[in-house]
């Protein structure tokens, strides 16, 4: 039984939409899933900008009572400890806008039905950069999962690490051994909760003509959305 | 355009369609009231076939996810999962009664389909319910892609503004 001390040591449980300030710059919490779970001890973030600070994105939110917008393009983890200074929060509609253009920033589509058939050919100037590479990363390996950001042509990317023989294999973690193997038989996961951000020619600069590269299939690709689903959209409540 | 049908995706069949399924919700009553031994070996025989059919149609359901190629087929996949959570959730209900019925130093329904069995089907109904979920919402989410994705490119301007403001905030966190 918890006694009165506990519940008062007790951090309150961090909300998604909810605006913190840290060190003086505003973030509004875009994690939904993780919030009441210990082991996540971070959680992603959205700066909440001003008009002359950054270029607002077809996708950003205004926070109304944080006067900004929370600026999708810019996504970053923080961790717990250090939202502590809650300012706002985002209004019901701007958190249904919020989770719903996440998703949409992500979501992988195939396009194979009547209705978008009128879509534009993706990026003219640097069409080569997709959702589903695997890249070989400052020693590591990465699978782009930024939909949006690829098809915008934006200058930055979101990627998520692969590692090989998770341990503790995670709800938010998506197998991708059918489509990525190795020699040793690993198994390889993406960890989609852990995705950053990296500058677009960083990532073309690993983009040799002479270099194959793997690419995840259309199936896995929309497991790793379906991830990010469960990360953003409260579909926890279904858990 | 996509033209796999659901006959194409999965030749192997339902396995809540199976003899073994239907034998299990014709016996599991009587023995719920008549704890004869001998139906209750069938019962349990019954669950067990039924449940092997259940894993190898899993397996093989991967399988052919693994090659999908668009959202059609993905649709399929989650429809055909859908229907047998929802009747294997008949089967988990049919259960319940027997988790009452002591046998063997557990109960009735540990001895025919195992605590664990019964475990990963329920983990398999709430996953298919997710997944079903997580699907109407990206459909969702490819109108909001729609309706937004002939609007402005960002200039060099923009473009530069942007990644000044990604390396600001990499330095102060």
């Amino acid at each position: 039984m918890s006694s009165p001390d506990d519940s008062a040591n007790r951090r309150p449980e961090i909300r998604q939409g909810e605006v913190f300030d840290v060190d003086g710059s505003l973030w509004v919490v875009v994690d939904s899933f993780p919030n009441e779970i210990e082991a996540f001890t971070s959680l992603h973030c959205a700066p909440v900008l001003a008009p002359d600070e950054s270029p607002m994105l077809d996708l950003d939110v205004h926070i109304e009572r944080a006067k900004g917008f929370a600026s999708l393009g810019l996504l970053r983890k923080l961790s717990k400890p250090v939202l502590n200074k809650i300012v706002t929060d985002a209004t019901p509609s701007e958190l249904a806008s919020l989770r719903s253009n996440l998703v949409t920033w992500f979501a992988v589509f195939s396009y194979d039905s009547d209705f978008v058939t009128t879509l534009p050919p993706m990026s003219e100037y640097n069409p080569d950069l997709l959702p589903g590479m695997i890249l070989g990363y400052k020693k590591s390996l990465v699978c782009i999962i930024d939909h949006w950001g690829c098809y915008n042509n934006y200058p930055l990317i979101y990627v998520a690490a692969v590692v090989a023989d998770l341990e503790d294999i995670g709800v938010l973690d998506v197998e991708i051994t059918s489509d990525y193997r190795d020699l040793f038989g690993k198994r390889f996961f993406v960890q989609v909760n852990d995705f950053f951000q990296v500058e677009r020619e960083e990532l073309e600069a690993l983009l040799q003509p002479s270099k194959s590269i793997p690419m995840l299939r259309y199936a896995a690709t929309r497991r790793i959305t379906r991830s990010i689903v469960l990360k953003f959209g409260q579909l926890n409540l279904l858990l | 355009m996509t033209t796999t049908t659901a006959e194409q995706l999965h030749p192997f069949p339902d396995p809540t369609e199976s003899f073994e399924f239907k034998a299990f919700i014709l016996l599991d009553t009587i023995v719920a009231r008549v704890k004869l031994r001998v139906l209750i070996e069938l019962t349990r025989l019954s669950f067990l076939g039924f449940y092997d059919r259940f894993e190898k149609f899993l397996g093989q359901l991967q399988f052919f996810e693994d090659d999908a190629v668009g959202e059609e087929a993905m649709k399929n996949f989650v429809t055909q999962r859908l229907r047998l959570a929802q009747n294997i959730e008949r089967l988990i209900v049919r259960l319940e009664p027997m988790t009452k019925l002591p046998f063997k130093g557990s109960d009735l329904a540990d001895y025919v389909a195992g605590k664990d069995r019964i475990e990963v089907l329920r983990f398999f109904i709430k996953n298919t319910r997710f997944e079903h979920e997580a699907e109407e919402i990206i459909e969702h989410s490819k109108v909001e892609f729609l309706s937004r994705f002939a609007r402005r490119k960002l200039t060099r301007e923009q473009r530069n503004l942007l990644v000044e403001k990604y390396r600001k905030i990499s330095i102060d966190q």
